[in-house]
């Protein structure tokens, strides 16, 4: 099991965005894809999920297993937080259980995912990822509106899903608390060059 | 699969205003129906079959928009097209998590206004016949248009201009299949075209449907 991608490009739609991406993710490893605000991160790890076509170059990546979350967190507002974890849940209420008690989520139980806040729904959406039981963890700005105890427990978490053998790319803006990641810049690879070359690039 | 399927059913009885809404739209355009013709004439029985069908038409086209647009807008869709199932397989649920929600109801409702407005019972049961038959299939159509209008920012009016053309196949064996049960006719081989185009767009569409979806998602 492990994602490799040589000389890759991608893009939105025809738009390339990024170009000449090279590298190897095993089991077990975490990659960190860093970058300013539109310099492609989420357009890297959304190719990576196989949402986006690659646009050049190799992704040789498992067709299953593949457990992903982006900017939006994929739980449905009308459902109790208990509803949305077993809607994505691989398996059984045990399951669940620890996923609750790993995000405190547990005195949320009964509660509408639409009367949630933001930091508690993104806590849910990390939650419905680990009991996917999925090897392989795509993942885009996934602490985006936590706060500090709570981006280290959802990094315990995906450190946690790495040493037990399982693969984690992460998208971040360098301050996500990984500290085995491995980090890859994206800014350097702007198909334009500069990445602010690559923000009007995004406009069009 | 099957956990779509319960959560379509689920969200369809909570969110409200799905097939709830649906129901009542069909019931207010029946009652219009009277007010807009010559009563008690020939001519109204004869129309009662093709005017039920345009009426569940409509009435099933109101929540095609919200068939994947809710999704789509959370996020929920995203991580779909990742998971384990196949889009079409998420598609198929999503097609008939719609018809026992929406079309459902309506195929019951049809035959009741059906004899309100003067058809034989007989009749009636064929009507309601062609309306099961007919139905999934119009679940289906529709779900194409709602994969390919999802991001269209006046998606859901661009959707009964896409989806009704395609119905046309549906509608005339339907109300063929009705018409000859008033008549005294043998309905029996226009029900069972009416069976093969619904039961062939079940089977096709969802293919197309995910393609949509997929391109839309890039």
């Amino acid at each position: 099991m492990e994602i490799v991608a040589e000389n890759l490009s991608c893009g939105r739609g025809r738009t390339p965005v990024l170009t000449g991406l090279s590298f190897k993710i095993g089991a077990g490893e975490c990659l960190e894809i860093v970058g300013p605000n539109g310099s492609g991160k989420s357009t890297l790890v959304r190719t990576l999920a196989g949402l986006c076509r690659a646009l050049g170059g190799e992704l040789r990546r498992p067709d299953e297993g593949i457990a992903f979350l982006g900017h939006r967190n994929g739980i449905a507002a009308r459902l109790t937080v208990d509803e949305n974890l077993e809607f994505w849940a691989a398996s059984g209420h045990s399951a669940v259980a620890d996923a609750k008690r790993a995000f405190a989520l547990e005195r949320l139980s009964n509660r509408q995912a639409r009367q949630l806040s933001a930091g508690q729904a993104r806590r849910l959406a990390i939650a419905t990822v680990l009991v996917a039981e999925r090897p392989i963890w795509i993942l885009d700005e996934p602490f985006d509106c936590l706060d500090a105890p709570n981006t280290e427990r959802a990094a315990s978490v995906v450190s946690m899903h790495c040493e037990a053998g399982g693969i984690a790319v992460v998208a971040s803006h360098g301050n996500a608390g990984l500290p085995q990641a491995t980090t890859l810049d994206v800014s350097q690879f702007g198909a334009d060059g500069p990445s602010r070359q690559v923000d009007s690039a995004l406009q069009q | 699969m099957r956990a779509l399927f319960a959560r379509e059913i689920r969200l369809a009885f909570r969110t409200g205003g799905g097939s709830g809404l649906a129901l009542a739209f069909f019931v207010i355009v029946a009652c219009l129906f009277p007010f807009g013709t010559s009563q008690g004439s020939e001519l109204l029985s004869r129309a009662v079959p093709g005017f039920v069908w345009i009426a569940v038409l409509l009435s099933c086209l109101l929540t095609l928009d919200r068939l994947f647009r809710p999704d789509f807008e959370d996020g929920t869709l995203e991580r779909l097209a990742v998971g384990p199932i196949p889009l079409e397989g998420a598609v198929a649920a999503k097609i008939a998590a719609h018809w026992l929600t929406t079309a459902a109801p309506l195929c019951l409702a049809a035959p009741v206004a059906g004899i309100a407005f003067g058809i034989p019972a007989g009749a009636a049961a064929w009507l309601f016949a062609a309306l099961a038959a007919g139905t999934p299939g119009v679940s289906a159509v529709g779900a194409f248009g709602a994969a390919a209008t999802l991001s269209a920012r006046r998606g859901g009016l661009l959707l009964p201009v896409l989806v009704l053309p395609f119905c046309v196949p549906i509608l005339v064996l339907g109300t063929v299949a009705a018409n000859l049960a008033i008549e005294g006719g043998r309905p029996g081989s226009a029900l069972l075209a009416l069976s093969g185009v619904s039961l062939a767009s079940v089977a096709l569409i969802p293919f197309a449907a995910a393609h949509a979806l997929q391109f839309n998602l890039d």
